[in-house]
């Protein structure tokens, strides 16, 4: 197998950062845009041990390395990819050529700094996807938001210094908390590793205070209805490829986060918060699609039906049902691409009448045709029409979700009618009727365009039609994730009587026996020799 | 072979589409004959599986290639058997017809290629939601009905003034591409919720396939009865997509504005695909709530028959009255589909009131569906070539046209005979099955309903027909006869072909009408048999039939009389009528506006939900965002003011206080111990010495 040997992971992650690194002794926007083309293509092109090696019978992290990194604290670099992340690895290692491509007219300033940032997005989201330590998923998590940021700030919009700031303050503060949730688990289990945290079984109390960190840090990633105001300010004002990426990879790691540390980690707070997570997932979908049916700006429109997709995929998750999950998984992936293509969509109708408006881009399909066929299919494939990738991800949640309860299946049936909607509005206003500003230098699709948009529209019609192989990544990963959910959600360990001070003393004396000298170790045995003096007297 | 020959019939029809853009290229005329030699091959396909039907003992056959294995098992296969054979030959071999006539009224389109197209796919895609073996590609051939009739409905989608419908001139009008998305908004209401239903009927039953669904019915029929009320909601989730799609109230008011398309796709809608699909997966359904009712003993499921009769009933009242006071010819033919698939969804509901009426009503329905599918579609195709030749979509500008387009005369008079049910054609041996089946269930309300609404009908039928081509020429007629190149005249040869082809189906169908009838009898008994895994209690049809053709024929009479006095014979006239009585003008509002459901329905979805979204986005979200981003930064900043001026006022007031005073008084008061004597300095060592030693002392 392609399995062993060549790190795989960690080459995906630093090729982008070197290629950063070399970007500056460049010159020339045409070097540089070429130069970073190349650097993706050879990116997809490594992709190829991942798709052939991935063994799709084990639920066990595969393509795994691991290596002490700060051995006195337990901190490893330590990668690794399952079903729940191979995919996401996937399409973001794809979306770096076409985030290229759709930027080679958009930006005309900055180019270099420009394509440094998305290089470092990509190390950032594929060091998230394939981190299986606590403190390297933390440090890309926490990378991510600077090129994220610096894109919305200088590339940005006319709002984008407001819309900058709330994207990184926002998400920010749910990290902050995360951190502490970290910070809980090392002090509790004595371990940063990922995989054996999974295998800890934590007092429920313990769980719930862990959850409820993580779960708000995700839940304005994903986000979810109360958390979602820095998605539509971000996505506005965001240049093309930075929409692209937001939509596509930022919010999936929210789910991501649900999937890979709330069920394993915290399985009886999971099962204990279910109902209020369902609950703002419907919340979401509901007011989420409302919220684009109400818009005017297309990409408002598409950022707000992202809220009701993520919905879907929170909901997916949190019903705990194999085809809920696996649909969830699926539809991460699937939403990545329509919402990454119809952001694109939106781009090159910007490009063309320099408007977003929905009333300003009226009637494009008399002298856009092969936009507007782009436009329509995968504005079928958002609203989920038979025999694109978003049906079939839906249904698979909608068969999760019936298997829970037909009340929630019905209302999720009511999101997907406004969901149509949302579309439905969007094509009648752009594709059809009479034109309501026509330039006679308007180009349709070109060759460099159809580059980018030829695959993703491949994509939707291959998932959509054979969406077997991608499941069958996915799948026993699945399995092994709720098989272990489902025998831990109800065993509730009460909290062990240990006092505070002997898990510190035992750490630092663990800490002290590793490495000598130590300049924490001697402040706290300070400390405690003081406080034993003091008792002695 | 046979069951190849399925195969082939639906797969024909998308080769068409994805051929028609390469013979694009060589030239129009080779196009155009390839589109429609595609959807030949698949009517001859559909043709050929009718001698199956003589071999019914061999059927159900079924044909499948498994298309995912998980997490769901989901095959695409084929599935014959009498039902889909009979409606894919009305779907194959009308499509054909309205194909040929599509060479004629077609002819120098811009867009002909997408018509083509969009045709082909959406014969495709009806033979395959017909012919398919389970419920997500029935489902999936279903959707992509939908789509396609977007895609025609919309056709012009540029919408010019003159592709315009509704009016005339008070009266609002409707763009081609609103139409459209009308139509698939209001049929995926029905179809989102049908996919509810048969994900929770996948639930219990664990499997999609039709005929595993029909022969697992002793095992899931009664774990879902365990739930109360779930049969009923399964019921009114699965009647929802057909209600959508067949334009059953309260869903069936996107089919009138669906005639915004060209001609033939009216037709195509009305005759041979969409409409139809609705019927046709009722009666996919039936066997299973009959089972659930008559066998297993659960009371729940009479509910889906009492559903389906009573919308359709309803439903076929509805639009006849609407049909009675309409200006625009395809309006009206729309109403009277609307209402006649009403009487086919009365004989399926009647079908389950009891075990001697299951094959009655199951045949009835079907049979009701061939003969409307033969006459709604001659008369969408004449329809389309007088509003051609006449140059307006209102009955009032036509008159006397009977001299111009003499043939189309006698097809579309033969077409509304049948449509009245006029014997011997086929319209009235259907509906005489129809009314028989609802006779013999003792409902004489839903009886009585239908009675009126064949009233209407022979009212509305001869109203339209008197206008078109009787009484005097209208003044836009006389304007268009001036003009130099009118088109007031027969259209292309194949035009007149198509229809002619058509109407004589009809006299042939209505010759043989009872003929059909019982050998449709027969083959649903062999069907349902095996479909409900025992032989049907069916006793032999009672075919005393003399006093519904009293009645059926005396309620054709009162509907012509009256409407062959004000609009043939120009005896009586209407306007005069209307002018003088206030109560028929009060009804005329009320039937004009559609019973104002239409109305209702726009206001309360269209407007209720924009109005609740522009609400959401304009102040909730406007409120949600303040909250989180004016609240949470208020308060940050003002604890952050808060500490500032505890920093300046307090710590550092304190400090600063100190070192006010320790410089102040402290420092003022002790300043003065250094004034440079060096006396006064010796003193205070020794006094400081003294102190020190006292404190060692003491302690």
């Amino acid at each position: 197998m392609l399995n062993t040997g060549f790190p795989v992971l960690s080459t995906l992650i630093f090729l982008p950062l070197a290629a950063a690194v070399v970007l500056f002794f460049l010159r020339g926007d045409n070097t540089v845009r070429v130069f970073t083309l190349v650097v993706s293509l050879i990116e997809c092109i490594l992709l190829a041990p991942i798709l052939l090696g991935f063994d799709t019978t084990t639920a066990q992290f595969q393509f795994v390395e691991r290596h002490a990194w700060i051995e006195a604290w337990n901190i490893y670099y330590h990668l690794g990819i399952d079903g729940i992340s191979v995919l996401m690895v996937l399409l973001t290692v794809l979306l770096l050529p076409i985030c290229v491509l759709c930027s080679w007219k958009y930006i005309g300033q900055r180019v270099k700094e420009f394509h440094f940032c998305l290089l470092l997005m990509t190390t950032a989201c594929i060091g998230i996807f394939s981190a299986l330590d606590f403190i390297l998923f933390y440090i890309f998590w926490e990378a991510m938001l600077i090129p994220m940021y610096l894109m919305i700030a200088v590339w940005g919009g006319p709002q984008r210094r407001y819309a900058s700031l709330k994207f990184f303050l926002y998400p920010l503060a749910g990290s902050t908390l995360f951190l502490a949730a970290i910070v809980a688990f090392f002090i509790n289990t004595g371990t940063f590793s990922i995989p054996e945290l999974m295998e800890h079984r934590d007092a429920f109390q313990f769980q719930i205070w862990t959850f409820l960190a993580m779960a708000l840090a995700f839940a304005i990633k994903v986000p979810l209805y109360p958390f979602h105001t820095w998605l539509p300010a971000a996505h506005v004002e965001a240049p093309t490829a930075g929409s692209v990426l937001l939509a596509s990879i930022l919010l999936k790691m929210g789910t991501y986060g649900f999937l890979r540390f709330c069920l394993p980690i915290t399985p009886a707070a999971s099962e204990f918060f279910a109902p209020l997570m369902i609950t703002l997932a419907l919340i979401s979908i509901i007011v989420g699609s409302f919220l684009a049916i109400g818009q005017s700006d297309m990409k408002k429109l598409i950022a707000y039906s992202s809220v009701a997709h993520m919905g879907f995929v929170t909901l997916g998750i949190f019903v705990f049902a194999f085809r809920g999950v696996e649909g969830a998984i699926m539809h991460m992936v699937n939403h990545g691409i329509i919402t990454g293509a119809m952001f694109l969509m939106v781009g090159l109708i910007y490009e063309r009448s320099h408007s977003r408006e929905l009333t300003e881009n009226r009637g494009v399909s008399s002298y856009l045709p092969a936009y507007t066929g782009f436009l329509l299919l995968f504005g079928l494939a958002a609203f989920g029409f038979p025999g694109t990738n978003g049906f079939f991800s839906k249904l698979l949640v909608l068969l999760g979700v019936f298997e829970i309860s037909y009340v929630l299946g019905i209302l999720f049936v009511i999101g997907l009618l406004l969901g149509l909607a949302y579309i439905m509005r969007l094509l009648l206003n752009v594709g059809w009727g009479s034109p309501s500003s026509f330039q006679k230098d308007w180009t349709d699709i070109n060759v460099r365009e159809w580059v980018y948009l030829v695959p993703l529209g491949l994509l939707v019609i291959y998932l959509g039609v054979a969406p077997g192989r991608a499941l069958s990544f996915i799948g026993p990963s699945i399995e092994n994730l709720l098989d272990n959910f489902h025998f831990e959600k109800d065993i509730r360990v009460e909290p062990v009587p240990e006092p505070a001070p002997e898990i510190v003393s035992g750490m630092v004396l663990e800490i002290e026996a590793s490495t000598g000298e130590f300049v924490q170790v001697t402040h706290s045995g300070a400390a405690i020799n003081r406080f034993d003096h003091q008792d002695f007297k | 072979m046979d069951i190849q020959l399925a195969w082939l019939c639906l797969i024909f029809p998308f080769i068409g589409v994805l051929v028609t853009p390469l013979l694009a290229r060589i030239s129009t005329s080779v196009m155009n004959f390839g589109a429609v030699f595609f959807s030949f091959l698949a009517a001859v396909s559909a043709l050929m599986l009718l001698p199956l039907l003589f071999s019914a003992e061999a059927l159900p056959l079924e044909s499948q290639l498994v298309w995912l294995h998980t997490p769901i098992t989901v095959s695409f296969g084929v599935l014959v058997d009498p039902l889909s054979i009979v409606v894919a030959n009305v779907g194959a071999v009308i499509s054909f017809f309205i194909m040929v006539y599509c060479l004629g009224y077609m002819k120098g389109d811009p867009g002909i290629m997408r018509f083509w197209m969009l045709m082909n796919a959406f014969i495709g895609s009806m033979l395959l939601l017909v012919l398919a073996n389970n419920l997500i590609i029935i489902f999936i051939g279903w959707k992509l009905v939908g789509l396609c009739s977007y895609g025609l409905i919309g056709f012009y989608y540029r919408d010019e003034k003159k592709y315009w419908i509704g009016g005339p001139e008070p009266y609002s009008f409707d763009t081609p591409s609103a139409c459209g998305v009308k139509a698939f908004i209001v049929t995926s209401v029905g179809d989102m919720l049908m996919l509810g239903g048969i994900l929770i009927m996948y639930y219990y039953a664990g499997t999609f396939n039709v005929l595993e669904l029909y022969q697992t019915a002793p095992e899931w029929i009664p774990a879902m009865a365990a739930t109360p009320g779930m049969i009923i909601l399964v019921s009114i989730l699965l009647i929802a997509g057909p209600v959508g799609k067949s334009a059953q109230f309260p869903l069936h008011e996107w089919l009138p504005e669906a005639m915004s398309g060209p001609g033939p796709v009216s037709a195509l809608i009305h005759a041979a695909t969409m409409v139809k699909s609705g019927v046709f997966l009722i009666a996919r359904f039936i066997p299973i709530f009959y089972y659930g009712y008559w066998t297993a003993g659960v009371d729940e499921a009479m509910y889906f028959f009492l559903i389906v009769a009573w919308i359709g009933a309803i439903t076929a009242f509805l639009a006849a009255s609407q049909g009675l006071g309409a200006l625009e010819l395809k309006k009206i033919l729309a109403y009277s589909t609307v209402s006649q698939i009403g009487y086919m969804m009365l004989a399926l509901g009647v079908a389950g009131f009891s075990q001697d009426l299951l094959v009655k009503g199951y045949a009835a329905g079907t049979f009701h569906l061939m003969s409307h599918a033969m006459f709604k579609a001659c008369l969408f195709l004449c329809a389309g070539t007088v509003i051609h030749a006449a140059h307006s979509i209102y009955i009032n500008d036509m008159g006397a046209l009977r001299k111009f387009l003499p043939y189309t005369w006698l097809f579309m008079g033969l077409a509304t005979l049948s449509l009245i049910g006029v014997p011997p054609l086929p319209g009235f041996w259907s509906k005489e099955a129809v009314l028989l089946a609802t006779l013999e269930s003792q409902h004489i309300l839903l009886f009585l309903i239908v009675l009126v609404s064949v009233i209407f009908t022979a009212f509305y039928s001869t109203r339209y027909f008197g206008m078109m081509f009787h009484g005097k020429q209208s003044r836009h007629i006389k304007q268009e006869l001036k003009k130099p190149h009118n088109h007031v005249h027969e259209g292309y040869f194949p035009q007149t072909f198509a229809c002619g082809v058509l109407a004589a189906g009809i006299v042939i169908f209505g010759l043989m009408g009872m003929r059909v009838e019982y050998a449709l009898y027969g083959l649903f008994e062999t069907q349902l048999g095996q479909d409900l895994a025992h032989s049907t209690v069916l006793s032999v049809p009672s075919f005393d039939k003399t006093l519904i053709m009293v009645l059926s024929i005396g309620s054709v009479l009162i509907g012509v009389i009256p409407a062959y006095m004000f609009y043939i014979a120009r005896k009586w006239d209407a306007d005069a009528v209307y002018e003088s009585s206030k109560l028929v003008q009060v009804v005329h509002t009320f039937l004009w506006n559609r019973w104002y459901i239409n109305a209702f329905l726009n206001w309360v979805f269209i407007n209720g939900v924009m109005g609740a979204a522009r609400t959401t986005a304009h102040r909730i979200e406007v409120a949600v965002d303040g909250l989180i981003n004016r609240l949470l930064p208020a308060g940050v900043f003002g604890i952050s003011r808060l500490s500032v001026w505890f920093d300046k006022r307090g710590i550092d007031g304190f400090l600063d206080g100190s070192a006010y005073h320790v410089q102040n008084s402290a420092g003022g008061g002790l300043s003065r111990l250094q004034d440079g004597r060096i006396q006064a300095y010796l003193a205070l060592a020794v006094i400081i010495a003294l102190v020190v030693c006292g404190i060692i002392w003491l302690s």
